[in-house]
């Protein structure tokens, strides 16, 4: 009887839990949406900002974002794809837990000091002031990891009779990689992007002191002092200093799209990744 | 052109980008070392323990930052930890694949969720649910360390549960199946043999979750108050929670940054704060890391 | 109206999904000596025997349909729970399954949380069953050590005791020795025959010269079917055997 009792009460504390933490989902997203879904219209995503925020719409925030987002994308897929390649093909055995050790020290970074480090190379040594390209540089790092370690299952989950075979075809080494394990680690490369640019899209605290501005800027047209607007800096700003009733529509319009942007990144990766999560069982 | 040319071009790209990567990271360790040196020089230890930080009078003390970045990162987790390793039992031992699947879904989204979202969640929504609810304490406002440690837990917790879950993962099969066959029930598998093994997982799960805590700049900075030279008079009591208070990282993330980097010394202060952030979440996540990939016994 | 029978099943047929693992198996297994199911891989032999102390229904994906009695009481009936059911039929396995724990923990582990003896005499059950199962005088100066430190040999008597602890009324064995050498193999058999005496045991095994060796009677499965069964001699010297274990006939 006891042992029942512990078996069900176990299974019902654990199973709030879960409930809870669902929950907590469905609120966030239900706050988000049944205050920001008033704003949206098709005036929000085209026009520019009016009267600080109060008015007008988003459009050089969304092209900030996607400038930001396209940036870190070119520079994260080469550097990633070499690291990949690093570590699975040219790096000794004992060497590749050092390089993912410091993948995943780098994936720990708080996204603030890349801020700081942005702002000491490119803003004040490289004298760029604040820069698009900072941002996306920044954020380009910022992801590297995510998207280094999506290649790197990618390729290790390349069945070794593949590279076997096309060495016994007399290919070189580097011909393999072209032939075999690129072709193979496309998926990979589309996946970490997708799910590293869910994790940029929103990140604030690199791109702040570096790359972006609250107002008055426009399509950048060189690399030295040409900020963007952002989505995210948008929100942190107008959420701190304002209560006006009009502009609270339009940030949490704000949040909504920028929230739509972040779930539809992710969830675009997530087939990929559950797949490759649970390999085939069989009892 | 022979096969045999060690250095072909793919090797030629693909090591010059590494190289420039690993570069990068060193270069972002020697800068924050090297400019954070004049702050060093003059405080010496006393940076770390200093309770005191005026910059007019050339004083830099992070304790007070230190206690706040604590503070907040134990509230964050006495909420997640208990909650995401709890759920994630439930949807790893319990629940039908098909269902398990649905509430991954939903993690992952929540997981995605950006920091600046929660921040405005947290400034609009639970600081003023935080002040109602402990009215009766007399907190100046709702913007103190216990709601940016809510929030902080919030955002951790589709961590720990999702690292929860892959701990318990790799718990073989079998060892359940052997459980079960002598007659315990599916409770008492989970309690003396899922859980036991995970173990080294699941504190992996929560240190990853600290790091990721004690990091974490933007939802904190909106809604912890960035009250400095905070310095408890009890260090050990929850009074502080109910007072605004300022973390590592939200320091970093104010104006000051901005307003420091002409004067060499205050900005060296700046820089020895990230370094020291660094050093902190480096030295957790490294610990997180190597305890999730310590090989499984058996 | 008493019943002979150990196991009485009737019509059970398990698919996973629309393949058929077992196909209206109709079979009594006798409350005495050592029964054996043979045939290839892939036959349904573990899957009938896990279907005997309801293991099988934690595999998920399956369906399992027709009627189980153990002791004459239908063992898929609603209100019987599985986990008091799997307590009283032991269980070991192809591989040995140890829990990263002291040898005491692991011959304790079942018995301890089953709470069907006293605290106090779980010192003496511990060492009656690691006597049962061969193993005292290897282990009694390290009951605290870790138990994966065993051979593997060890490693499944030391879960034959840990299953003997627990005073099952019948010993359900799926391929216990494949995974052991020789010498392991010759100690469990042994053990095998010393303990049939005490309760009944169902075994499963695709080596037809110890199913010989230990088993009194055989059932022959094939490809999800029951071929034949009945006393030992009569099944391997049948023609449906030779058929059988032909790999085009599977």
């Amino acid at each position: 009887m006891r042992r029942k009792f512990i078996h069900h009460f176990f299974r019902l504390a654990t199973g709030l839990c879960a409930a809870a933490a669902c929950a907590v989902l469905g609120l966030i997203v239900w706050a988000i949406v049944k205050r920001g879904w008033p704003a949206i219209n098709w005036r929000f995503f085209t026009e520019q900002i009016l009267l600080v925020g109060a008015d007008g719409g988003i459009f050089y925030n969304l092209l900030g974002t996607g400038i930001l987002l396209v940036t870190a994308f070119c520079v994260s897929a080469p550097v990633a794809l070499s690291l990949a390649l690093l570590h699975g093909v040219y790096l000794p055995p004992k060497r590749r837990g050092t390089l993912a050790l410091l993948l995943y020290i780098l994936n720990g970074v708080p996204s603030i000091l890349f801020g700081i480090f942005g702002m000491i190379v490119f803003v004040q040594f490289l004298g760029w002031g604040k820069s698009w390209l900072t941002g996306g540089i920044l954020l380009g790092f910022m992801i590297l990891p995510t998207v280094t370690i999506a290649l790197m299952e990618r390729i290790s989950a390349i069945p070794r009779k593949f590279g076997e075979a096309a060495a016994a075809l007399g290919l070189r080494e580097s011909q393999i990689i072209r032939a075999v394990i690129l072709p193979q680690s496309v998926g990979g490369l589309v996946t970490g992007s997708l799910l590293g640019l869910a994790r940029a899209a929103g990140e604030t605290a690199p791109i702040m002191f570096t790359a972006t501005i609250f107002a008055g800027a426009t399509m950048p047209s060189g690399i030295k002092e040409s900020p963007v607007l952002s989505l995210p800096y948008h929100i942190f700003i107008l959420a701190q200093d304002s209560f006006d009733p009009a502009v609270g529509s339009k940030l949490w319009g704000t949040a909504l799209t920028l929230l739509m942007l972040v779930f539809l990144l992710s969830l675009a990766a997530l087939p990929a990744r559950l797949k490759l999560k649970q390999p085939a069982h069989h009892d | 052109m022979t096969g045999r040319r060690r250095w072909s071009l793919t090797k030629w790209v693909s090591g010059t980008f590494s190289v420039f990567a690993l570069l990068a990271l060193a270069a972002l360790l020697v800068l924050f070392i090297r400019q954070s040196l004049p702050v060093w020089r003059q405080e010496g230890w006393g940076f770390l323990t200093g309770k005191r930080w005026f910059y007019r009078q050339e004083e830099f003390g992070l304790a007070p930052m230190l206690h706040g970045t604590v503070a907040v990162a134990l509230v964050a987790l006495g909420l997640a930890a208990p909650l995401g390793i709890g759920a994630a039992i439930f949807t790893a031992e319990f629940l039908s694949t098909r269902l398990r699947l649905i509430v991954k879904v939903a993690i992952e989204l929540l997981a995605g969720i950006p920091s600046v979202v929660y921040g405005l969640l947290g400034i609009l929504l639970l600081r003023d649910w935080v002040y109602e609810a402990m009215e009766r304490f007399e907190p100046l406002s709702g913007d103190t360390l216990l709601t940016g440690g809510i929030l902080l837990g919030v955002m951790i917790l589709p961590t720990i549960m999702t690292l929860s879950d892959d701990a318990l993962r790799t718990v073989p099969a079998s060892q359940r199946l052997a459980a079960r066959a002598l007659g315990l029930n599916s409770t008492e598998t989970v309690l003396h043999v899922s859980l036991r093994q995970a173990l080294p997982g699941l504190v992996a799960a929560i240190l990853l979750a600290v790091g990721r805590a004690c990091g974490e700049m933007i939802a904190v900075f909106l809604v912890v108050g960035r009250q400095d030279n905070q310095w408890p008079d009890k260090l050990f009591s929850a009074k502080p929670l109910l007072e605004a208070g300022q973390t590592l990282s939200t320091k970093l993330g104010s104006s000051e940054t901005n307003i420091a980097y002409g004067d060499p010394l205050h900005w060296a202060a700046m820089v020895a704060l990230g370094l020291v952030l660094l050093a902190l979440v480096t030295f957790i996540t490294a610990i997180g890391v190597r305890l999730q990939r310590s090989p499984h016994e058996t | 109206m008493t019943d002979p029978s150990l196991f009485q099943i009737r019509g059970l047929t398990v698919t996973s999904g629309v393949l058929p693992l077992l196909q209206s198996v109709n079979l009594d297994i006798p409350a005495g000596g050592v029964f054996g199911f043979i045939g290839p891989s892939g036959a349904g032999k573990s899957t009938l025997l896990k279907s005997l102390n309801r293991l099988l229904e934690l595999t998920p994906g399956l369906s399992i349909t027709g009627e189980v009695k153990f002791k004459a009481s239908p063992i898929y009936a609603p209100a019987v729970d599985p986990n008091a059911l799997r307590a009283r039929i032991g269980m070991l396995f192809q591989q040995p399954v140890i829990f990263p724990a002291s040898i005491l923990a692991n011959v304790l582990f079942g018995v301890k949380r089953l709470g069907i003896l006293p605290r106090r005499e779980l010192h003496d059950a511990a060492e009656r069953a690691l006597r049962e199962a061969a193993l005292w005088d290897e282990v009694k100066d390290r009951l605290k050590g870790s138990a994966l430190n065993l051979s593997i040999g060890q490693q499944q008597r030391l879960c034959l005791a840990r299953t003997l602890a627990c005073q099952p009324d019948v010993l359900l064995m799926d391929e216990p020795t494949s995974a052991l050498d020789n010498r392991s193999t010759a100690a469990i058999e042994d053990l095998v025959l010393e303990l049939q005496s005490r309760q009944p045991i169902v075994l499963v095994t695709h080596n037809l010269p110890q199913a010989s060796r230990l088993c009194g009677r055989l059932a022959l499965l094939c490809a999800g079917r029951l071929v034949m069964f009945g006393p030992t001699a009569e099944v391997l010297d049948a023609p449906a055997l030779e058929q059988c274990l032909t790999p085009s006939s599977c």
